[in-house]
């Protein structure tokens, strides 16, 4: 049984090795290659997993795989958001700030 | 765009101190968080904290939690709820929603006080249902009020998988087994100590191999781990659990500092990669600060003090005390986190663990530190331990605590001076066994329940103990129980006679009850626990 390691985009330990075995060993490169790390959690869960899977595979101690890049949106945003007038005001929205 | 003079990420207990400190010194402040309530983690701690009384020892996490809100709400500190931070942008400015509704922050100040996530463990059958964070469990459990199984296996023996663990067996749940892959137990031993006496099996060297199951967890396979850090063949266990859960550390929740371009350090022992920053708390990125675990994982308590820490230099920044006054209370929260983070504990502590192992030394002397129990031996050469001369006089408080943990409640509980910690207050504590009267009022004020009293000046047969207890029901007076000895292992038979409960034990009890003269010394819990699974 192959054991998956990416949950959101489902990619398998397997699919992982033989990214290392061609020879991509930054979080990135195996992001760009198996998406792992590219789903709904953007690597929350899988980039540790990821990096110790090539600190195995590689021997790299783990201060020297840098985690893959994080860009905004750093959380999931829905689409709606993007429609003709995407921004409010929710601190003065009737009822949406509260003083707590 | 809504403007504002500090921004706080996270509402936790890192967010709220500083939001309660920059609030005080006159800063406009607005804390946002993308959860439905504030507190972060502090709301399903229902356990008691360890510390001093200005780390608010001895008090239960989620009641600092309410204690926080409170203060926020007093000073009127503005906290946007259901919201995400999902940008960092230049001039300190943030990207946040709510539901479909987008806006910006700008802020003359940002602190990042987003906390962690709990780190993954990979191995066959660990996406099965069934497996998943202590946290989660504990979330489950302490604010949803729902047990996500009835037998538990718990993999990490820190502070975080053994309480967790004591929280499951309050819940009504069997652990089956806490399992770390140190060969030391990761955790304070006081904490180890309060499940192994209800019967849990602690295994420093040991490892999971497999969850197996059809659609959810049925089986774990377990095994001991050898010197070469593989399982040792034939070591091999099967555990009938439905729920495995993780306890293999914290990572830093940082990707808003990544974003915003901050330097960051590794430190492994503190959870990987974390952004640079000051002793005032400050990143590279001038104006974005940082308090919390984001910061390094630690205790919630050093989460409170380095928030404190980052309003001070913040409030001094803005202008609103002077650069004098500031310098000396950051110097004293300063030294108040030294004083958290003294004595031997935490992820250094597994480190020198393993490089001692690797060469050969002996780890650790304790008990404590490999099962969870005291040996006999171990225990006449605690300090808070009486002399049997003053054992066979009367009641006498037995103070189990040989680990170098930074807490004193003890000491302040008691009204005769008979218990001594002092400074550093990661002494142990000293028992003054000609002072004490064996009144008691120590038992609930230790975090750790690591407090007993014992009377074994009475004629006839039996002795008299008083236990601490924090398990519902409580048992009735008059009842016979069995008795359990420090290994979880039932040993004689107990006469409850009085369970008494003040106010200010906050939920602790203490029970008193009776046993042969000969288990006096031994026994140190009863049970069954009652269960309240049908």
């Amino acid at each position: 049984m192959d054991t998956i390691i990416c949950r959101c985009e489902e990619v398998t330990e397997r699919e992982i090795t033989e990214a290392i075995e061609k020879g991509l060993i930054t979080l990135n490169e195996i992001k760009k290659a198996t998406r792992a790390g590219m789903g709904l959690c953007q690597g929350k869960i899988c980039a540790k997993l990821v990096e110790r899977i090539v600190s195995r595979e590689t021997g790299r101690a783990p201060q020297e795989i840098l985690p893959p890049t994080f860009r905004p949106p750093a959380r999931p945003l829905p689409l709606g958001m993007f429609k003709e007038h995407p921004v409010s005001h929710i601190a003065s929205a009737k009822g949406k700030r509260r003083k707590s | 765009m809504i403007e504002t003079e500090l921004a706080i990420v996270g509402a936790g207990p890192a967010g709220l101190s500083a939001a309660i400190e920059a609030a005080r010194a006159g800063v406009e402040v607005t804390v946002i968080d993308e959860n439905a309530k504030p507190g972060g983690q502090l709301f399903k701690q229902i356990h008691k904290f360890f510390g001093s009384k200005e780390h608010r020892a001895g008090v239960r996490g989620f009641t600092i939690g309410h204690h926080l809100l409170e203060e926020t709400r007093k000073l009127g500190v503005t906290i946007l709820l259901d919201t995400k931070v999902w940008g960092i942008f230049k001039d300190l400015t943030l990207g946040i929603s709510r539901g479909e509704e987008m806006d910006l922050v700008k802020a003359q100040k940002i602190l990042l006080a987003t906390g962690a996530i709990e780190t993954p463990l990979s191995f066959p059958g660990w996406t099965l249902p069934g497996v998943m964070g202590a946290g989660a469990a504990q979330t489950l459990v302490n604010l949803h009020r729902v047990l996500p199984g009835r037998r538990f296996l718990m993999v990490g023996s820190g502070n975080v998988g053994l309480i967790v663990a004591y929280q499951l067996l309050q819940a009504g749940a069997e652990v089956s087994a806490v399992i770390d892959i140190a060969p030391i137990i990761g955790g304070y031993g006081v904490h180890a100590s309060k499940i192994k006496r209800q019967g849990v099996r602690i295994l420093p060297s040991y490892t999971i191999l497999e969850a197996q199951g059809q659609e959810k967890v049925e089986q774990a396979i377990i095994a001991q781990m050898g010197q070469d850090g593989k399982a040792v063949p034939g070591t091999e266990e099967t555990l009938e659990v439905d729920c495995i859960c993780l306890a293999v550390g914290l990572n830093p929740l940082a990707e808003l500092a990544w974003i915003a371009g901050c330097v960051f350090d590794y430190k492994g022992d503190r959870g990987g990669f974390i952004p640079k920053h000051t002793r005032r708390m400050e990143t590279t990125v001038p104006g974005i600060f940082v308090a919390g675990d984001i910061a390094g994982i630690d205790e919630a308590s050093c989460a409170m003090e380095e928030g404190k820490i980052a309003a001070t230099a913040i409030a001094e920044s803005l202008g609103r005390i002077k650069p004098i006054q500031g310098k000396r209370k950051i110097e004293k929260m300063g030294k108040n986190l030294n004083t958290l983070r003294s004595g031997p504990f935490g992820a250094a502590r597994r480190k020198r663990a393993r490089f001692l192992m690797q060469r050969g030394y002996a780890i650790a002397g304790s008990g404590l530190d490999y099962s969870g129990a005291l040996s006999p031996g171990e225990l006449k050469k605690i300090p808070g331990v009486p002399s049997e001369r003053r054992m066979k006089k009367g009641p006498v408080a037995f103070l189990e605590c040989n680990q170098n943990i930074p807490c004193d409640p003890c000491e302040l509980a008691c009204p005769r001076g008979a218990i001594r910690v002092g400074q550093p207050v990661t002494n142990l504590p000293v028992l003054k066994e000609e002072k004490c009267t064996g009144c008691g009022i120590c038992i609930p004020s230790c975090p750790g329940l690591a407090i007993f009293v014992v009377d074994q000046s009475k004629k006839g047969r039996e002795a008299t103990l008083r236990l601490p207890y924090e398990f519902f029901p409580w048992p009735e007076a008059g009842s016979v129980v069995p008795a359990l000895n420090r290994e979880g292992k039932i040993v004689t038979t107990a006469r409850v006679l009085k369970v008494s409960s003040a106010k200010a034990h906050d939920r602790t009890a203490v029970v008193t009850i009776s046993v042969p003269k000969e288990f006096a010394l031994e026994v140190r819990a009863i049970g069954p626990k009652p269960r309240v699974i049908p």
